[in-house]
């Protein structure tokens, strides 16, 4: 019976983050399209996607707290996955709201930091990707997940890079302030999810270091 | 009355027994949650049921064969520790029976005149080395079975899983053992007067009285060890139960008897050393001293008294 838990929550969790995953990149490619795009209206229909996406997270998610909560499996382990949970929940929802963001305050974004823009977007979806990783393998091989967490800290290191460069670009600019306030809020916004990425990695660290001591 | 008298001793030393030594075998496992306090009196009780059925005779055939005492002083011991053992219980306050058993046979010693100080030097003896080995013995065993865990590819509930495993081992042979072990301490002394009772019939009193003893009264005892000395986490309750068994065996095979309460204290404070000296409970540790040392010297002072009342 022990066994069969395990396997069911190991497998729930990865099919969480598989969704949250999915989330992230769709919500990338939205962002990314809207960049390249004058016009983000042809890309309303996408945000259903993230939304979806960021939606059937929460379900699953909310499916693991109750199966740990029913059922006193796993008592060392519960409190940390479901920490590791609420932390990891975070990222898909900043990224459906950086989407949101984008559509609903019509945000255009001007050519001045569309690269940066763009390497913030790129670097975000490799940092949660690497990050969905170290969660998968701390199912498999704990310790082997502990190197990958300083590759979701260098990423997010990059992405504050590009964030203050395009911050400083937007304020040097002679765009209207209204915009640069607009553009500046955005690109902090989309920079959240690496540092929520962090935040769920540096969680991971505590929970594999404890195991190590 | 005087069946009536003994058969209250054997249940009443029986169930504090039970009562006070299930927090050795499952204490930490129950503190950590790896396994519900429920789950662990069940098993406690079975598996005593079991130790004592089938390995308990022994223990009770040779009680059989060479007591001294009288039914008059069995009574007098069995209900002064009994009663000195449920006060502790109670306190939640891990102490050793069979050293209470002594503490009060050394009182009918004094009051006989036949007492005899090696027994004391024994005693004492055992309060150090025992869980000073089994303190030493978790140091070591720590660092070997983290050395382990630390080469396995797996995953945080796997690791989890393999704990929880070995705690139920751990806990199930160490009830069996309890109950094979002291079934003789609660039913040997009147195992003479009782001629007529098979052995295996008192082997099932004995048995089942420690096995209520643990489903009824255990809890505090069982938090004090897993919680009240250091905060353990799974695998540090797995390395305190395995510490206390593997010291236990090194003595046996050495040939000083000792306590298996000694011994899982002396194991908690060992995992506690090993995360540092601020983690470990130092009032806790001095109250579980005091009340090793207290145990035998009040059950001395009280059959020693009740012998002079009552029997002498």
């Amino acid at each position: 019976m022990l066994f069969k838990a395990q396997r069911l929550i190991e497998q729930k969790i990865s099919n969480y983050c598989e969704t949250a995953l999915r989330c992230v990149k769709e919500g990338i490619k939205v962002l990314i399209k809207c960049m390249e795009a004058k016009e983000c209206e042809e890309w309303r229909e996408m945000i259903h996607e993230v939304h979806r996406a960021e939606s059937s997270a929460d379900d699953l998610r909310r499916e693991i707290e109750y199966f740990l909560f029913s059922r006193s499996l796993f008592p060392e382990s519960r409190g940390d996955i479901l920490g590791l949970l609420e932390k990891l929940d975070r990222i898909p929802n900043q990224i459906q709201s950086s989407v949101k963001m984008v559509l609903e305050e019509q945000i255009r974004i001007p050519d001045l930091v569309k690269e940066e823009l763009e390497q913030i977007a790129i670097t975000t979806e490799k940092c949660v990707d690497i990050t969905i990783k170290s969660v998968n393998l701390l199912f498999s091989d704990f310790k082997s997940s502990l190197e990958l967490l300083g590759e979701i800290d260098a990423y997010e290191s990059e992405v504050d890079r590009f964030q203050s460069k395009a911050i400083e670009k937007i304020f040097s600019s002679d765009l209207d302030p209204l915009q640069k306030i607009l553009l500046r809020d955005l690109v902090n916004e989309i920079s959240f999810v690496t540092n929520y990425a962090e935040e769920a990695g540096d969680f991971m660290r505590i929970i594999i270091v404890k195991r190590m001591i | 009355m005087g069946y009536f008298l003994m058969l209250l001793s054997t249940l009443s030393l029986g169930i504090t027994l039970g009562a006070n030594d299930a927090g050795n075998v499952f204490g930490a496992a129950v503190a950590t949650r790896f396994i519900k306090y429920r789950t662990a009196v069940i098993l406690i009780f079975i598996f005593v049921l079991i130790g004592s059925i089938l390995q308990g005779g022994k223990g009770i055939d040779t009680l059989r064969a060479v007591t001294n005492q009288n039914v008059n002083t069995s009574v007098l011991v069995g209900l002064v520790v009994a009663g000195v053992g449920i006060i502790f219980t109670f306190l939640g306050q891990p102490i050793s029976l069979s050293q209470s058993v002594v503490g009060g046979l050394l009182g009918l010693g004094l009051s006989q005149k036949t007492l005899d100080i090696g027994i004391i030097e024994k005693i004492v003896l055992s309060w150090i080395t025992a869980p000073l080995g089994a303190c030493m013995c978790a140091l070591i065993l720590y660092k070997f079975f983290n050395a382990i865990f630390s080469n396995l590819s797996i995953g945080i509930l796997q690791r989890e899983l393999i704990i929880k495993v070995g705690l139920i081992i751990a806990g199930v042979i160490g009830a069996y053992a309890l109950g094979a072990n002291n079934v003789a301490n609660t039913v040997g002394m009147f195992a003479g007067v009782w001629s007529e009772t098979s052995t295996i019939e008192l082997t099932f009193l004995g048995g089942a009285s420690i096995g209520i003893g643990a489903l009824l009264f255990s809890r505090s005892v069982m938090m004090n060890i897993g919680e009240g000395i250091v905060a353990l986490d799974g695998f540090s309750a797995f390395v305190s139960v395995v510490s206390s068994g593997v010291t236990v065996y090194i003595f046996s095979i050495i040939g000083v008897p000792v306590s298996t309460t000694h011994t899982i204290v002396g194991a908690v404070v060992g995992v506690g050393i090993h995360h540092g000296f601020h983690t470990l409970k130092f009032k806790t540790i001095r109250e579980i001293l005091l009340s090793w040392v207290f145990a035998p010297a009040i059950c001395l002072i009280l059959t020693s008294s009740g012998y002079a009342i009552f029997i002498a």
